[in-house]
């Protein structure tokens, strides 16, 4: 791919490398800074690219290689809310009031999953990733992306159950699943 | 149980397209004769629906790209040289909103509280209401205050000129982060406790502008790469935004 056209299509992908990096690091600071080391690591690099080679899941697996890097480096597992994030970046004033308590439960929910949860479901349900392609993301077999999938979403709706009945649905830190 | 967990395994491949056409047709079977199977799909079926709608790419928008490498890309893994800058970053980041106009990834993205937040909080709060103590060197030494700190977060110390702003340089302190140097110029104002100016080494921090506020204090940091810059003070949202922009004129 050539580097103009290459820039243009990474370009295009910012919004969702970043909503991957909050998926993953749970932090705003952590992934905006890890989306800007990922491009910094790819760009001029578009001639690694096969032609069929998703670009999005290329950078979806750049970004959770350095994000594993990374925690192994730290030593430490931090997680901050993304329902935190959402909370000061503003609701969508089109959407009615119900719709926003609806979705910012789903985005509590979300956020109380492990990361492992997180990543799965964000890169299946929302970005539209086959499982192939995300085995091949999160370094997994197909076999565990889909027992992931089933028990993030068994998790996701258990959650969202306890939230509609009135039961205090706790935000606590991201566990392994 | 393993039969249960099973199937909604494959409920769940079935809702995402992923099954082959034997299995697919042998889930159908299923869902012509279950009702819970089919009140399973169709849960898998809303939470798709609702995750989507819950992270739509617009929330996401905005910044740019960074500058195409002059030579290799940065060299190793690590997103943040130190970890304890990275999570001095984060700390600052109380929940953000970005919105400086030029900043590389000014979109709306923020950090919930962390220790190194309190911590930050926490020095801010003590040392801005230890008026007769406010500094460890006086404005009057700004050649001393310039040839102390500097050395210790490795960049030449500028004293920005707040007083358009109604603040009036006092001194500086030194302020250790988990035994890493912060350089801390004070001001002080008439109508409200003390402004701190902090600078911190961290090679790595993003350059994006973020805002914060919590019980009144307000947080604005950025980076340039080599360092990042924190504003701190009680003042609201616009006001700190100014104070910031005569701090970004003069450094």
């Amino acid at each position: 791919m050539a580097d103009e056209s290459f820039r243009q299509a990474l370009t295009r992908l910012l919004p969702r490398l970043r909503r991957f990096g909050m998926t993953l690091t749970g932090s705003g600071t952590d992934a905006d800074e890890l989306v800007q080391t990922t491009c910094e690591r790819v760009l001029g690099r578009a001639g690694q690219l096969r032609d069929d080679t998703r670009l999005d899941a290329w950078l979806y697996a750049v970004m959770r290689n350095l994000w594993t890097s990374e925690l192994r480096r730290r030593r430490i597992r931090r997680h901050e809310g993304i329902e935190a994030a959402e909370a000061v970046a503003g609701e969508d004033g089109a959407a009615r009031t119900e719709d926003r308590m609806t979705l910012a439960a789903v985005r509590r929910a979300m956020d109380s999953l492990p990361e492992e949860q997180r990543a799965v479901l964000m890169l299946v349900c929302v970005d539209g990733l086959s499982y192939r392609d995300v085995s091949a993301i999160m370094d997994i077999p197909i076999g565990t992306v889909m027992s992931r999938l089933s028990r993030a979403r068994q998790d996701l709706h258990a959650r969202l159950a306890g939230e509609a009945d009135g039961k205090v649905t706790p935000l606590r830190p991201a566990r392994r699943g | 149980m393993a039969g249960t967990d099973d199937r909604d395994v494959r409920l769940v491949a079935y809702a995402d397209g992923e099954l082959d056409e034997d299995a697919a047709r042998a889930v159908e079977a299923e869902l012509a004769t279950s009702a819970e199977a089919r009140r399973l799909l169709g849960i898998h079926r809303e939470t798709a629906s609702l995750l989507k709608a819950a992270f739509p790419e617009s929330r996401y928008a905005g910044g740019s790209l960074p500058p195409a490498p002059a030579g290799r890309a940065r060299p190793g893994p690590h997103l943040l040289a130190r970890p304890w800058a990275g999570a001095v970053a984060a700390s600052l980041l109380l929940g953000c909103i970005g919105y400086g106009a030029g900043s590389l990834w000014p979109a709306p993205i923020a950090a919930g509280p962390s220790r190194m937040l309190a911590e930050i909080a926490e020095y801010h709060a003590l040392y801005s209401r230890e008026t007769r103590h406010l500094v460890e060197a006086d404005a009057s030494e700004a050649e001393h205050i310039r040839a102390w700190l500097g050395p210790k977060v490795g960049r030449a110390i500028a004293i920005p000129d707040l007083s358009a702003a109604g603040l009036t340089f006092a001194g500086a302190r030194l302020v250790a982060l988990e035994g890493q140097p912060v350089a801390a110029l004070m001001y002080t104002r008439p109508d409200g406790l003390p402004v701190a100016f902090c600078i911190l080494s961290a090679p790595a921090a993003g350059r994006g502008m973020l805002q914060a506020e919590r019980e009144g204090v307000g947080v604005a940091s950025w980076g340039d790469g080599t360092h990042r810059y924190v504003v701190v003070g009680e003042a609201p949202p616009e006001r700190l935004r100014h104070w910031v922009g005569l701090v970004q004129r003069q450094i």
